[in-house]
């Protein structure tokens, strides 16, 4: 496998990861802008733990994960009663600080006669761990996708469980959920937790995957392209925003079919679906039909 | 403690900025009662249904429920006090299945972890629970449909369904046979009434007041907000307040109130 494909498989595995955070949020009905603040949160949070601190990449991950899911449920706390556009301005508002906090925020230290750690606007450099333990791109990317099937695992168990029906249900109508006897403003709660926890897994594996972050990476566009994931890819099925992410990275952007215009066209996608199909491709009607045609008729 | 399915309103109160849209109204409910609740368009069945199921605070008054104050807690702590109900305008999860909608009443108070995983054996009571519910009802063959696939009585029933899978001991029926056809309609009352109204106190709200002599053997009746007549079915269709409330005038006694 050559280093280009190795490249964009990986990314389809990182940006998953984000495009799952922003479709467990849509699946309880909120509309997030701002999934990136969590993937910000775990590029820096593991990036000065394995640079800094000198931990091996295996407690950076849980890390960012724990970062991610505190700051997922702190920020739920006062943003959870919010509806509709105001809970996404809030997320909107929210990521931006993170961003801008990350602008002045500078923390350096000598390790092994450099100084590293993170210097504000100029980024954070030298997030070395995978190259300096030897591990190869391709076994990073494996590293990657066992993760997500990780991730990917603990969605199908929710979705067979019943906690994927308490999450969609708040989604389709909170008041009615409430009155099933579940207490929303506590999944609400749960659901950004563990959204903030995927994002920053996704996070921290970008960061050591490309060694490099700055601020400007965790902008609101991919905060955008985050939830466009699963809206294309459909929210019938976790492997909606995946299906999502492989159009945009592995279609769009790597063939270079559309190199220029790749904006353009992924922007049109996204109005043409919500047009046609408003729940995206895998939608649940789909999702539904596949279901009763794999299982043996009773 | 009271016995199951007591229910006390005194003085209860619902003011929407200007409008007032229940007054000072006072209701009593003994354990295993059915009472028909009617009153023309707007006089405030729905909103004492949502009051007591905690939809919003009252602005005055006290709803006890088997003995306990109720008032004001929030709707999804009614129900694990086993207080269920249907919806005038169907609510229904219309992207789940028949059986997922049913099952959603039985999630009711379980710790999130627990929402995770469930065992072989509990998913077998609960598959044994939720087709007997949908039995009830005459929708077990349609199980494995999306809930928006059902015709609206079919709809109608599934909510009943729902309703009851929660095991309420109080349970408030809004309009359970609105907007259909009277075969349908009799349908529903039975199916009210063999798998219902046993063991529970009921509430119904209709405007089919055949439907409602039928199972309920107290009528209270609303008019703007507030209560104007209370007893047997008879006494009450017969007095003059109801009637002017219903129809203006004496002359056109149609035995159906005006539906919208």
């Amino acid at each position: 496998m050559d280093d280009f494909t190795i490249s964009v498989i990986s990314n389809i595995g990182l940006f998953s990861f984000v495009a799952l955070s922003a479709y467990l949020l849509l699946l309880t009905g909120e509309i997030s802008f701002g999934q990136q603040a969590y993937f910000a949160l775990g590029a820096y949070g593991a990036g000065i733990a394995t640079v800094m601190w000198g931990w091996p990449l295996a407690i950076a991950v849980v890390w960012a994960v724990a970062i991610g899911m505190a700051a997922g449920a702190l920020v739920a706390l006062p943003t959870v009663r919010l509806r509709g556009l105001y809970y996404s301005i809030a997320t909107l508002a929210f990521a931006e600080m993170v961003r801008n906090a990350f602008l002045i925020f500078r923390y350096r230290r000598e390790v092994d006669g450099f100084e590293v750690g993170p210097a504000g606007a100029e980024g954070f450099r030298d997030i070395r761990y995978i190259y300096e333990t030897g591990i190869s791109s391709f076994e990073y990317m494996l590293l990657i996708y066992a993760l997500l099937a990780g991730v990917m695992l603990l969605f199908l168990l929710m979705e067979t469980a019943r906690l994927g029906a308490v999450f969609r249900m708040i989604g389709d109508d909170p008041v009615l959920a409430e009155m099933q006897g579940i207490d929303v403003t506590r999944y609400k709660v749960l659901a950004a937790a563990i959204a903030g926890g995927i994002a920053a897994l996704g996070g921290c594996l970008y960061a050591h995957m490309v060694t490099y972050v700055e601020p400007a990476i965790f902008n609101v566009m991919l905060g955008v392209h985050a939830l466009a994931y699963g809206l294309i890819g459909g929210l019938g099925t976790a492997f909606g925003p995946i299906l999502g992410v492989i159009i945009d990275i592995g279609v769009l952007e790597s063939t270079r079919a559309f190199s220029g215009y790749r904006m353009i066209v992924f922007g049109g996608l996204v109005a043409v679906i919500l047009i046609v199909r408003p729940r995206g491709l895998l939608d649940e009607t789909l999702v539904h039909r596949v279901r009763l045609w794999l299982r043996p008729a009773r | 403690m009271a016995s199951p399915g007591t229910l006390r309103i005194e003085g209860l109160t619902k003011r929407f900025q200007a409008l007032t849209a229940l007054e000072d109204v006072d209701l009593a409910l003994e354990s295993g009662e059915a009472l028909g609740l009617i009153g023309p368009n707007g006089s405030g069945k729905t909103t004492l249904f949502n009051l007591i199921s905690g939809v919003y605070p009252p602005s005055a008054g006290r709803i006890s429920f088997n003995g306990n104050d109720i008032t004001g807690d929030p709707a999804h702590r009614i129900s694990r006090r086993s207080i269920g109900r249907t919806f005038q305008n169907l609510r229904l999860f219309p992207r789940m299945t028949v059986y997922e909608n049913v099952r959603a009443a039985r999630h009711a108070g379980a710790p999130a972890l627990s929402q995770l995983w469930v065992g072989r054996a509990a998913r077998r009571v609960e598959r044994d629970a939720v087709m007997d519910r949908l039995a009830e009802v005459g929708l077990a063959d349609r199980a494995e449909d999306l809930a928006a696939e059902l015709p609206l009585a079919g709809q109608r029933r599934l909510e009943l369904a729902r309703a009851l899978a929660a095991k309420p001991t109080l349970l408030l029926l809004d309009e359970p046979a609105g907007g259909m056809t009277p075969a349908e309609t009799d349908h529903m009352a039975e199916i009210i009434a063999t798998h219902a109204m046993p063991g529970r106190s009921v509430i119904v709200v209709e405007h089919k007041l055949d439907m409602l002599s039928r199972l309920c053997n107290r009528l209270c009746v609303l008019n703007f907000g507030r209560k104007i007549a209370e007893g047997t079915a008879d006494a009450v269709l017969r007095n003059p307040d109801v009637l002017e409330a219903y129809l203006g005038t004496e002359d056109e006694q149609d035995r159906h109130a005006p539906v919208d």
